[in-house]
């Protein structure tokens, strides 16, 4: 009995048994069904292997940012945050997430909204941040499963609808949903751009940029860069004798080079075990989508939009990054008990997609306005339930994206009434 | 047989629908191909003939003078123009 338990209480494991499921009911040969399964299992690893990365380096960097400027700081990082939460809550937060695939197709079998959500690491990071709160309150991890899951799989089939009118607008058909948890933002964004209707000619698509801005393209460089600069800045106000302590032998000045770089290679590393471990569970969940809900649209990553407007992408970035830092401005003025630091990644791809849908009703103003705007919900929305993860032992980093937030304070408050 | 390598910027999203439906389109006409999928990372040092990604990024590694063919797509779940562009790239 303690075999089984602890067998399927691994999440690597319990998800390679969806995986195998899902080969087995694909009709796959006995080679394809293995390599899958252990591809899923060896892939979970490699993801839990790149969040320690990540984690150790977030540790350092907020360690030197709070000596140095006597506030807590935290890179708001899904990937760090969805890391520690899974050392802690595995068990509940895999089977959220399974659970919330099917109530999902379930949603979207009985409802009109027929959007399956196939951006799976999301949901990853969503399972973690119900899992979080509703574990929070002492709920039992049934419970909790039933209670998340059915969330997860609601917001899975609703939430894309949001966007759907501007998705139209943007892709020029109805064959395709954005899939990726700021779809609140998104549609927030579209409806900002309208405010600019009278310029919506003037697209971001006839601005000339600079070359290298186009370096940005590749968010693993963005990360590289900000996390540089970061280190260094919180390394040099920190000062020599602290920063030393913590690099032991590495000079004082590498140090912070050193852990820049060693974020970002985490951040590779994790996303290579993400595309491992999903891959199969991505394939079975689409053949059981299209052979069971007829006229399902998938809800895709939000890369999918990019080609639509690709300038469009790098000023939502620059334009979000910017409200990212303005927000830290105000949060040190009115002195907030912590202060979110914008992470790279993050800005990239959720500004840069804020800014596909602003400019889509309003031209190059809509794009820099919506996603302006997304950046400072990003950098607001998690102070306030940093508190509640701090409790169940998150430290350090935390969820930025805005339907996690905004879900997820709607449902801090309601179980607040009946705990 | 050809190897092709579906990629896109992190490699998680939308190059992993881009991967299924390709293999979906491969399985249902036969294509001679085999497919793998990771992110741009591994473009360097991928050995095969074919690149497939989304239309924005190939419009990028057409820059780069790579020596594999690059398809780009516009629309990832677009079984037609995926069909279309690999028969295309088989029948040159």
């Amino acid at each position: 009995m303690d075999f089984i338990i602890s067998f399927l209480s691994t999440p690597a494991v319990l998800l390679g048994i969806v995986a195998f499921v899902g080969l087995v009911a694909q009709k796959k040969t006995g080679t394809e069904i293995l390599t899958g399964t252990f591809k899923t299992i060896i892939g979970f690893m490699v993801f839990s292997a790149g969040g320690a990365l990540m984690t150790g380096a977030l540790q350092n960097f907020n360690k030197l940012f709070q000596t140095g400027f006597n506030i807590v700081g935290v890179v708001a990082s899904p990937e760090a945050a969805t890391a520690m939460a899974q050392e802690q809550y595995a068990l509940v937060t895999s089977c959220t997430l399974i659970l919330g695939f099917l109530m999902n197709l379930v949603f979207a079998r009985i409802t009109p909204m027929k959007n399956i959500f196939f951006t799976t690491g999301h949901s990853l990071f969503f399972a973690c941040v119900l899992s979080l709160i509703i574990k929070s309150h002492g709920i039992s991890d049934i419970a909790a499963i039933i209670l998340g899951g059915t969330i997860l799989g609601f917001c899975s089939a609703a939430l894309p609808q949001l966007c759907q009118p501007f998705m139209r607008k943007i892709t020029g058909s109805d064959d395709v949903a954005i899939g990726h948890f700021n779809m609140i933002g998104y549609s927030l964004s579209g409806y900002i751009g309208k405010l600019f209707s009278k310029h919506e000619d003037k697209s971001t698509e006839h601005i000339n940029f600079p070359k290298w801005l186009s370096f940005f393209r590749d968010f693993l460089m963005g990360v590289a860069v900000i996390m540089l600069i970061l280190f260094y800045v919180s390394a040099l106000k920190a000062g020599r004798s602290v920063t030393q302590e913590l690099a032991g032998t590495t000079h004082w000045l590498v140090f912070p080079m050193i852990q820049a770089f060693t974020f970002t290679a985490g951040m590779s590393i994790l996303m290579t075990g993400v595309r491992m471990f999903l891959a199969e569970i991505t394939a079975a969940f689409v053949s059981i989508s299209e052979k069971f809900i007829p006229n399902s649209r998938p809800a895709l990553d939000v890369p999918t939009v990019f080609p639509y407007a690709p300038t469009a992408v790098i000023v939502g970035f620059l334009s979000a990054y910017a409200a990212g830092l303005v927000g830290v401005a105000i949060m040190v003025i009115f002195k907030f008990p912590i202060v979110i630091i914008p992470a790279a990644h993050i800005c990239f791809f959720s500004g840069g997609t804020a800014g596909v849908f602003g400019n889509s009703t309003g031209g190059w103003r809509g794009a820099v306005a919506g996603s302006f705007i997304i950046g400072l919900l990003l950098a607001f929305l998690p102070t306030i339930l940093y508190p509640v993860y701090g409790s169940m032992g998150l430290e350090g980093s935390t969820f930025p994206n805005i339907d996690y937030n905004v879900i997820g304070i709607f449902l801090e408050k309601l179980l607040n009434l009946f705990s | 047989m050809h190897k092709a390598l579906v990629a896109c910027r992190a490699g998680v999203g939308s190059s992993l629908m881009l991967k299924i439906k390709t293999e979906q389109v491969i399985k249902e006409n036969g294509f001679p191909i085999q497919v793998e999928h990771s992110s741009l990372d591994a473009v360097p040092g991928f050995d095969g003939d074919l690149l497939i990604t989304l239309a924005d990024v190939a419009k990028e590694l057409e820059t780069q003078g790579l020596k594999q063919t690059i398809i780009g797509i516009n629309n990832i779940v677009d079984k037609i123009e995926i069909e279309s562009k690999l028969s295309q790239f088989l029948n040159r």
